[in-house]
């Protein structure tokens, strides 16, 4: 009501332009410095994971058990900053080496839940009736199936790789994005240019691709973020549970799992890993809300 | 009577500046404002979106947000300065001694919570009154707002009421503290022409008992003219014109003022006249030309005195204020409007499209109870005859749209396209020619242009889906279809949102027209639009329909807009069909009362959700001529004339008396 608010037409080139400009995410993130302290944090991991050859100070696989003490604790001072863990390899390369892992398997995994996710969406949201309700029962099927049991079925019986890490976690993840989208489906179907395109004879796919999904870009991409967060977590849960990538290969929730049984002694052993995964968590879930802040506006 | 000599105003308002903070820059959207208002008296604010109108009105009320900033001048409320008042002290005046009635009643009212309790909530609050005192005194004002059955109000919620009922209650609310002062936010959009009236005459008499002074803010000039005593007229942000109602409507001073009269169809006679559009748009705030702001739309600007300096207020030749160097020469010319040439004879024009007894039914929420649409639903469109489809909210037009565009389906009757059936065929299901031959305007024109893409992309995806392929001709059919509707070719290259309203109805008009269609079905192609560029775009549908041989359907709840643009009329109520006919035998001899009501405008009994009846003819409850064979069977469809039906018990329209003058608005039966 207050005009203010409502931001008016512009009629000069100069205010057009700006308004073009808020459309692109970075502009919108610089209005959030909680979104922008979001995106310096997944750089700051995208950075470690490209660099890691020449960050780790050595190989994650390598064993300084003779010179290292047994159960070398000490990080900092020395060598090993971050201290070695029980077979003696330095934790710190261990760490560094392991963001790789994490950075490629999250967004793969992510991003292929959302393709199946938005599929779905779309479909069950535009055609409704029958076709929605087999296909949201089935994702609430799997919603209603907890987690980690799913995962452990899933990854014993295949057995852990990255493209069944990846499966597993889609499975997951999907009925979720299905949702999402089709909520949002449901509320765009009905808006007239979806109604004009129809006059003109687009085909289901073209409304479909063309004139509903370009609508939901902005809440998909912030809850892509969000989401981004969660299968963090749930890649450290795994390595965790051990059904992360088999060893020797560093991982974040596999190093949590080795140095379990001694964390009261030797908290070095733990600390690291768990603080890389949930400042990876949190920086994607700083960063979703900052776009979404944005959007708000 | 001049409006300046009160002596101890109850509000003044001196020179008042406010800016809006965006993107780190301030915005001013409102200079030198200066007003006030005498005890008893109705001060009306006329302007049009951007015109800073509400503002106003939040910065009485200390409500501007975070963004807004008064930056310069000052609000007097009964000689006390606003801005040294604490924020206790504040509150205390607001609901007290200022009461508001916001823009929406069905959202100004808590959803969860009985009428009751919201009213008594107020006494509580800021009379002290005791649980019973409330309760006694809530229903005393649900009495004074003419509201009937005040127990069984008092025991609904807000959803349980019609619309204009949910507008008295929030004026009660207002009044129960018993203000000096009622702020109206655009007290009766969203109402039906109907009930506005009576909402009108209610606010009027309720001030006059009461002696209470009245701030009213509108985009509708002849509703604040009903309202108001004197009305302010506000652009871009300034008081443009300050005078007492009737002179402002017989001798408006300032071109923007008349322009605002001269685009607006007449309230009443019969005015088949062409409306004469203000060119252009209003500048958005932090947009404004120097000098006039008006000056860029103006027909009488000149650069010396116009586009020199600050344009200041002087007394106009009507006794009032006006904020235009000019208007001392041209005040009087009164508008001249040519007269809209008639479409063909009904006996010349061929029948391009016949409904016969079209019916929709869908099943509601729970899918158990079916809902009833439209239902018997007969009329006749003529090739080049534009036809008015017109009733109230929920009275089916815009589903009947829907079925005629193929946007959903008839579940009963036929819908015939030149001879074919097309009753049962969705867009998607109709030829290509067929779906070409009837297409579609939307209201909200913020969304029927798809945000994502340019205009161009649409209009082009339009044309080569209705059939031509080669890129050459399409990009020439693109070009003219932009120059019909008057869209520099530039503005279609860009998204919606970087368009105004009017541009945006414009762009919606050229895609339809890219398919070339016989029929151009407009759902309220106005109404979402600013006053001052309705007249344009409803002009350009006229011109375009005649030079495309392309015939008009338009959906309307503005009669007085579709009195003076149609041909032919189809008035609807509660998805039945009223009447139909030519338009002159409806407006000159209407057969139906509702008809008839609607017509003179006249006030009738408020429509409430609930007394809907399950069988006869759904009128009666409010119908002045009831007879017993009415609430018993739906009444028969008679063929008066060609084209003329009505569904009426009453056998013709000479064995008829006055239609109920004098009526309350809330009796019932």
């Amino acid at each position: 009501m207050t005009e203010g608010q409502v931001v008016p037409p512009a009629a000069s080139p100069a205010g057009l332009r700006l308004n073009v400009l808020t459309r692109l995410y970075p502009a919108v993130l610089f209005r959030s410095p909680v979104g922008l302290a979001g995106a310096a944090i997944l750089l700051f991991w995208l950075a470690v994971a490209a660099f890691a050859p020449w960050i780790a100070p050595f190989s994650p696989t390598r064993s300084f058990m003779p010179v290292a003490p047994m159960m070398a604790a000490a990080p900092g001072g020395g060598r090993f900053w971050l201290g070695t863990d029980l077979l003696g390899r330095d934790l710190l390369s261990r760490l560094v080496w392991g963001t790789r892992s994490v950075v490629v398997y999250a967004p793969l995994a992510t991003a292929s839940a959302y393709v199946i996710g938005i599929a779905l969406g779309l479909w069950a949201g535009y055609r409704r009736g029958v076709t929605d309700m087999l296909l949201s029962r089935t994702a609430d099927l799997v919603l209603a199936f907890p987690v980690v049991p799913l995962y452990i079925v899933l990854l014993s019986k295949l057995g852990s790789s990255g493209f069944n890490i990846v499966f597993a976690i889609t499975l997951s993840t999907t009925p979720g994005v299905m949702r999402i989208m089709r909520g949002l489906t449901l509320d765009l179907r009905e808006q007239a240019y979806v109604a004009a395109a129809r006059l003109r004879g687009e085909g289901t796919l073209a409304i479909l691709f063309l004139e509903i999904l370009p609508n939901a870009r902005a809440t998909l991409i912030a809850d892509a973020c969000m989401r981004l967060g969660y299968v963090v977590t749930a890649i450290g849960t795994l390595g965790f549970l051990g059904m992360g990538l088999p060893p020797p290969t560093p991982d974040w929730g596999g190093m949590i799992e080795e140095g379990r049984v001694l964390a009261i002694l030797f908290p070095h052993l733990v600390l690291p890993p768990c603080l890389a995964i949930v400042s990876l968590a949190l920086g994607c879930s700083m960063l979703a809300d900052g776009l979404r802040r944005g959007e708000g506006r | 009577m001049t409006p300046r000599t009160a002596a101890n105003p109850l509000l003044r308002i001196e020179s008042l500046n406010v800016a809006y903070r965006r993107d780190g820059d301030a915005v001013p959207v409102l200079f030198d404002v200066s007003l006030s208002l005498r005890q008893g008296e109705a001060l009306g604010i006329v302007g049009e979106s951007g015109s800073g109108k509400s503002t106003l009105a939040m910065a009485v009320m200390r409500h501007l947000g975070r963004a807004g900033r008064i930056t310069g001048g000052r609000i007097f409320f009964d000689g006390v300065d606003m801005a040294s008042l604490s924020a206790r002290e504040l509150r205390r005046l607001y609901g007290a001694r200022i009461g508001m009635v916001h823009q929406d009643a069905g959202l100004a009212l808590n959803p969860s919570m009985t009428i009751g309790a919201q009213l008594t909530e107020v006494a509580r609050a800021h009379l002290g009154s005791t649980r019973a005192e409330a309760s006694d005194l809530a229903r005393t004002h649900l009495r004074s707002v003419h509201l009937p059955d005040v127990d069984r109000i008092m025991g609904a919620y807000p959803f349980q009421l019609s619309g204009g009922q949910q507008q008295r209650v929030v004026i009660a609310m207002a009044l129960v503290a018993d203000p000096s002062l009622l702020l109206l936010d655009e007290p009766t959009s969203g109402l039906d022409a109907t009930t506005a009236t009576g909402i009108v005459a209610l606010i009027r008499t309720l001030a006059a008992e009461r002696g209470m002074a009245m701030l009213a803010i509108s985009h509708d000039l002849h509703l604040m003219a009903r309202l108001c005593d004197r009305v302010a007229v506000m652009y871009a942000g300034q008081v443009v014109e300050e005078n007492r109602a009737d002179a402002i409507l017989a001798r408006p001073g300032h071109p923007y003022t008349r322009g605002l009269l001269e685009c607006l169809p007449p309230t009443s006679g019969a005015g088949r006249q062409i409306l004469l559009p203000v060119p252009g748009q209003a500048p958005s705030p932090g947009d404004r030309p120097a000098g006039c702001a008006f000056g860029p739309r103006c027909g009488l600007f000149t650069p010396d005195p116009c586009g020199a300096g600050a344009i200041s207020l002087h007394l106009s030749a009507s006794g009032g204020l006006v904020r235009c160097p000019k208007a001392g020469g041209t005040a009087d010319a009164s508008p001249v409007r040519g007269l809209r040439p008639p479409g063909p004879e009904i006996g010349a024009a061929p029948v391009l499209l016949r409904v016969e007894a079209l019916g929709k039914q869908y099943a509601d929420r729970t899918g158990r109870r079916m809902v009833t649409a439209n239902e018997g639903i007969s009329f006749t469109v003529r090739r080049g005859r534009m036809t008015a489809i017109v009733g109230e909210s929920g009275s089916g037009k815009s589903t009947l749209a829907r079925i005629v565009c193929g946007l959903e389906t008839a579940t009963e009757g036929r819908l015939l396209l030149e001879g074919v059936d097309i009753a049962d065929l969705l867009a998607e299901r109709r030829t290509v020619a067929q779906r070409a031959a009837v297409q579609m305007v939307f209201q909200n024109t913020e969304m029927s242009l798809n945000p994502a893409w340019t205009i161009r992309r649409q209009i082009m995806r339009t044309l080569r889906a209705a059939g031509r392929p080669d890129d050459m001709g399409a990009e020439h059919r693109y070009a003219q279809l932009m120059d019909a509707v008057r869209l520099p070719l530039e503005a279609g290259e860009r998204r919606a949102g970087e368009l105004s309203g009017g541009q945006r109805q414009r762009a919606a008009i050229a895609r339809a027209l890219a398919a070339s269609p016989r029929i151009l079905v407009a759902d309220e192609p106005v109404s979402a639009l600013d006053v001052s560029v309705q007249a344009a775009v409803v002009e350009l549908l006229m011109s375009l329909s005649r030079e495309r041989d392309m015939t008009l359907v338009v959906i309307s709840h503005d009669l007085p807009l579709m009195r003076s643009i149609a041909d032919d009329l189809v008035v609807l109520y509660r998805g039945r069909l009223v009447e139909a006919g030519p338009a002159g035998t409806l407006l000159s001899a209407p057969v139906h009362p509702y008809t008839r009501a609607l017509v003179a405008a006249a006030d009738r009994p408020a429509t409430s959700a609930q007394t809907v009846p399950d069988k006869g003819c759904l009128f009666a409850p409010h119908c002045p001529d009831r007879m017993e064979v009415c609430s018993l069977r739906a009444p028969p469809e008679r063929v008066l004339g060609q084209d003329h039906r009505v569904a009426c018990h009453l056998p013709d329209n000479h064995a008829l008396g006055a239609f109920g003058e004098g009526r309350a608005c809330h009796g019932h039966p």
